[in-house]
């Protein structure tokens, strides 16, 4: 019995083996390892990943991203990339292609983290105001090197041209006037052009191409309007939608209010805004019966009968469909659709491109006012990559822009995408001839609608004109006093919300100023004067334009008044004189 | 259901410890990456500071600055450049602004060393936070011309000053229905006599071809838009091409309209054709061009018809 162990003494059953201590640790510790696991295995995936993407020799890695999914521009790029590498063997290039919608997301992620590509298509995702903090934060300023000849343009005849003045818009969409730096680098340029099926005009009209001419170009349409397919249905000369009429508006009715600049443009910077459009109707300076307004609606009337019923509440897919099932003749779009519309009609018809018919100066509606084409330019230069800061060859990543944007690298990218070049001499792929801008031409100057409530406004009556509703003196019958009246509250908001605004120029310009305190002694000149400039515009001056104004609205009535573009009776007699004065020399 | 011990138990049971640990170590790694990569980009924590201001990132930005007011000790000029930080940050920030706290750390700027060009930016700055709209809503000429003469004032000869006259001269050109052209005209031609070399040489003359717009003087004015573009491309960084194509065409449509002087609206409707061919303005610029050939066209026959 006294073999037995007092009570008290330690039991060696109590002990807890190894084995139970190794799987209490392990259960308590598994969601710790289950993390580790994940982050290991998820280096080594990104690692190989990186790897196989990279072929063996490669000294320099260069990423590009961008959200062009559109058939070519991958291709394009991989082939571009591929003649990089010839010239410059370690360099190896990838495409980070994404999504456009998750686009914006993707980038700001990728800045703020430091993961972002060498190269980023920007533009697409952020506000304006955003996209500006960013360019200043993560992307570098090419403003140094743009006056530089591109050394890839040797042997062309823009061998000895600065690499700025090489773009058809000696690089302007390039050029970020906030910052007052050239910031990207555009590749291609867009386009927008009457598209029409070859094989049915000829078939309904007997026409081999579609008139250039405007009123040749109604009648065109008559006769289509007039013909029945076999199921006895009426053919639609024009397929369109809600979408589509902002581009024949822009490019032929628009166009037709240009002498409104002669009549209104009272700052004298070539244009009409809509506050001096305002101020225009305000002091009797024009009304309803001004010429050229009364032809633009008469024009879009024209054009509005030749399209099918209820257009403006369908969708652009269905307008296209229209068009692809041979029901419609003519569907206006741009180079970004040319490609997919020429792959449906393949084997089933032929397809036309074809300017915008402008009126001729001798026809009897638009001539008086048609003073010429629609100007095209600068909303269609795009496709802008810029460097970022955390790029680790930032030299490598403008060197192959520079490839890019070279002459023939640049034609050939865009023969590629089935996009328009943006570099000067590049020739154009065959379908996209018709493309190339008008680069003289006139612009709509009727922006008729100054805030909420007459924005709401037009776009009701405007929508009841489109339609055939009512014409154009209830339009404007309807529209006009409430302009004239709601107007003056909408003016006076958007002298309200232009001194917002002062407070976001105050906050760029305080950062302005710092950069120049803080400035190295070698910079500091450069830095104020940089700041001087900009607060000139951005502070200093900016009421002085909206003063003038005010004066020419507060004159009141002045129906009789010389316009800004008219000659007065004592300028005449200045030139007068001059003349007299140059004769009697 | 479980007790609050219950609970607190089975939590404990979890390695929340261990993975808290983890966390932080790979947090830390990576903190202590940004901040060592900050440290690089910055020479200070007031550098830094103006970096997170200019991307908009406020929050930080007054931590930069309050940490380099903190390090700053006894020197002045630090201190002044943390307590500058913090004002236009606390003045400028949006949403979240404090101008009480704003014109605070502005009037200590001012008291650590008033005869310092930290105070008279200081100054102004308080002047600009006075003259700055209320809800869209311009602040009266008085209050605004009082803001800027208290700069001009307290520190006559400093740059904040000069920039607080002409902030003051356009404050006042600011109303509509002021009438204030004709003074402010004066004043300014006054300034330019006896500061030709002013760095807002620019500015002045645009402010002058306003007044002259205003009070219907052509010549006056063109020669105001000249000299205002000769001061400014000297302000142009080095390498990039002034845009001068709104300057050629005011030129020319001032002398074409207001001046009746054909010769010098030709001279610069030519040079915007030459020099920015593919411009919208260039299709009018030639119809201008045949408007004038076809006037004087018009006034010859008058003149030489008997």
């Amino acid at each position: 019995m006294s073999a037995l162990p007092p009570k008290s003494a330690p039991q060696p059953a109590a002990r807890t083996p190894w084995s139970t201590k190794a799987w209490t640790s392990l259960k308590t510790s598994f969601p710790l390892l289950v993390i580790a696991g994940a982050f290991l295995w998820s280096v080594v995936v990104i690692t190989t990943y990186r790897r196989q993407q990279s072929p063996p020799g490669t000294t320099v890695e260069l990423r590009l991203g961008h959200w062009q999914l559109e058939t070519g521009v991958r291709e394009a790029f991989d082939k571009l990339a591929a003649e990089y590498t010839k010239l410059h063997p370690g360099v190896h290039i990838i495409q980070d292609a994404v999504p456009e919608g998750a686009y914006g997301q993707w980038m700001v992620t990728q800045l703020m983290g430091g993961t972002a590509p060498d190269i980023l298509e920007t533009g697409n995702g952020v506000p304006y105001n955003v996209l500006l903090g960013f360019y200043s934060r993560y992307f570098i300023p090419l403003t140094a090197y743009v006056k530089q000849p591109n050394p890839y343009n040797q042997g062309t005849a823009l061998s000895n041209t600065v690499w700025r003045s090489t773009f058809k818009d000696a690089m302007r969409s390039g050029y970020i006037e906030e910052l007052q730096e050239y910031m990207t680098v555009p590749l291609s340029q867009f386009g927008v052009r009457i598209f029409y099926n070859k094989t049915l005009l000829k078939k309904l009209t007997g026409l081999n191409e579609a008139p250039r001419n405007f009123q040749a170009f109604i009648a065109a349409c008559e006769r289509i309007k007039s013909c029945q397919d076999e199921k006895g249905r009426p053919y639609t000369p024009i397929a369109a939608s809600g979408y589509h009429m902002f581009m024949w508006d822009g490019f032929l009715s628009d166009p037709l209010t240009f002498g409104a600049v002669r009549r209104l443009d009272f700052n004298r910077d070539g244009a009409v805004g809509n506050d001096e459009l305002f101020i225009g109707f305000k002091t009797d300076r024009v009304n309803a019966d001004f010429p050229p307004f009364k032809a633009k609606f008469r024009m879009t009337r024209e054009l509005t009968q030749q399209c099918q019923p209820g257009f403006t509440g369908l969708g652009r897919d269905e307008a296209v469909f229209l068009f692809a099932q041979q029901r419609a003749v003519f569907i206006s779009t741009g180079t970004w659709d040319a490609g997919s519309l020429l792959e449906q009609a393949k084997g089933s018809f032929e397809v036309g491109i074809m300017a915008f018919p402008f009126p001729a100066k001798d026809d009897p509606m638009f001539g008086s006012v048609a003073e010429g084409p629609a100007y095209e330019r600068m909303q269609f230069q795009g496709f802008p990559f810029a460097i970022t800061r955390t790029s680790k060859h930032p030299e490598v990543a403008l060197d192959f822009l520079m490839f890019l944007s070279s002459q023939r690298n640049n034609e050939e990218l865009n023969r590629i995408i089935g996009w328009i070049p943006s570099i000067s001499g590049a020739s154009l792929p065959p379908f996209l001839k018709a493309f190339e801008p008008v680069l003289e031409g006139v612009f709509g100057a009727m922006p008729i609608t100054l805030g909420g409530e007459t924005i709401i406004k037009w776009s009701q009556v405007y929508s009841l004109f489109q339609v055939g509703q009512i014409g154009y003196e209830a339009l404007m019958a309807e529209f006009v006093p409430f302009y004239l009246n709601k107007g003056v509250v909408e003016y006076e908001e958007m002298q309200r919300s232009r001194r917002r605004g002062v407070a976001g120029d105050e906050q760029f310009m305080a950062g302005m100023r710092s950069q120049a305190l803080l400035a190295p002694d070698a910079e500091s000149l450069e830095e104020w004067n940089r700041y001087r400039r900009l607060t000139s515009d951005r502070l200093l001056t900016r009421d002085l334009g909206p003063v003038l104004m005010e004066k020419q609205l507060n004159a009141g009535r002045m129906p009789n008044a010389t316009a800004p573009y008219d000659f007065s009776p004592e300028v005449i007699a200045r030139v007068q004189a001059r003349l007299k004065e140059k004769e009697r020399r | 259901m479980l007790s609050r011990t219950q609970i607190r138990r089975t939590r404990s049971t979890l390695p929340l410890g261990r993975v808290a640990l983890l966390v932080m170590a790979l947090g830390l790694g990576g903190a202590g990456g940004c901040r060592q990569s900050h440290r690089a980009e910055t020479e200070d924590r007031a550098q830094e500071g103006w970096t997170w201001y200019r991307s908009g990132d406020f929050g930080p930005a007054v931590k930069a600055f309050e940490a380099a007011l903190a390090r700053a000790g006894t020197n002045t000029v630090r201190q002044q450049h943390a307590l500058y930080g913090l004002g236009c940050t606390w003045a400028l920030r949006r949403p979240g602004e404090d101008p009480d706290k704003a014109a605070a750390y502005f009037q200590k700027v001012i008291v650590a060393d008033p005869k310092s060009d930290l105070a008279a930016w200081s100054s102004l700055a308080r002047a600009r936070m006075q003259t700055l709209p209320v809800a869209g809503e311009a602040v009266a000429i008085k209050n605004q011309v009082q803001a800027y003469q208290a700069v001009i004032d307290a520190f006559p000869d400093s740059p904040a000053a000069e920039e607080a006259f002409v902030f003051q001269q356009a404050a006042r050109l600011g109303d509509a229905r002021a009438g204030e052209e004709q003074a402010t005209l004066a004043t300014l031609e006054a300034y330019i006599k006896n500061h030709p070399q002013t760095p807002w040489r620019s500015s002045i003359f645009q402010l002058i071809a306003h007044c002259c717009t205003a009070l219907n003087r052509p010549e006056q004015r063109l020669a105001a838009i000249l000299e205002a573009t000769k001061a400014r491309e000297l302000l142009a960084s080095a390498g990039t091409i002034p845009d001068r194509r709104l300057i050629y065409w005011q030129v020319a449509t001032l002398a074409e309209f207001e001046l009746g002087d054909f010769d010098l609206a030709r001279e610069n409707f030519r040079k915007l054709i030459a020099e920015y061919p593919t411009d919208q303005l260039v299709f009018i610029s030639k119809q201008e061009l045949k408007r004038m050939d076809a006037l004087e066209e018009k006034i010859r026959g008058k003149v030489t018809t008997p």
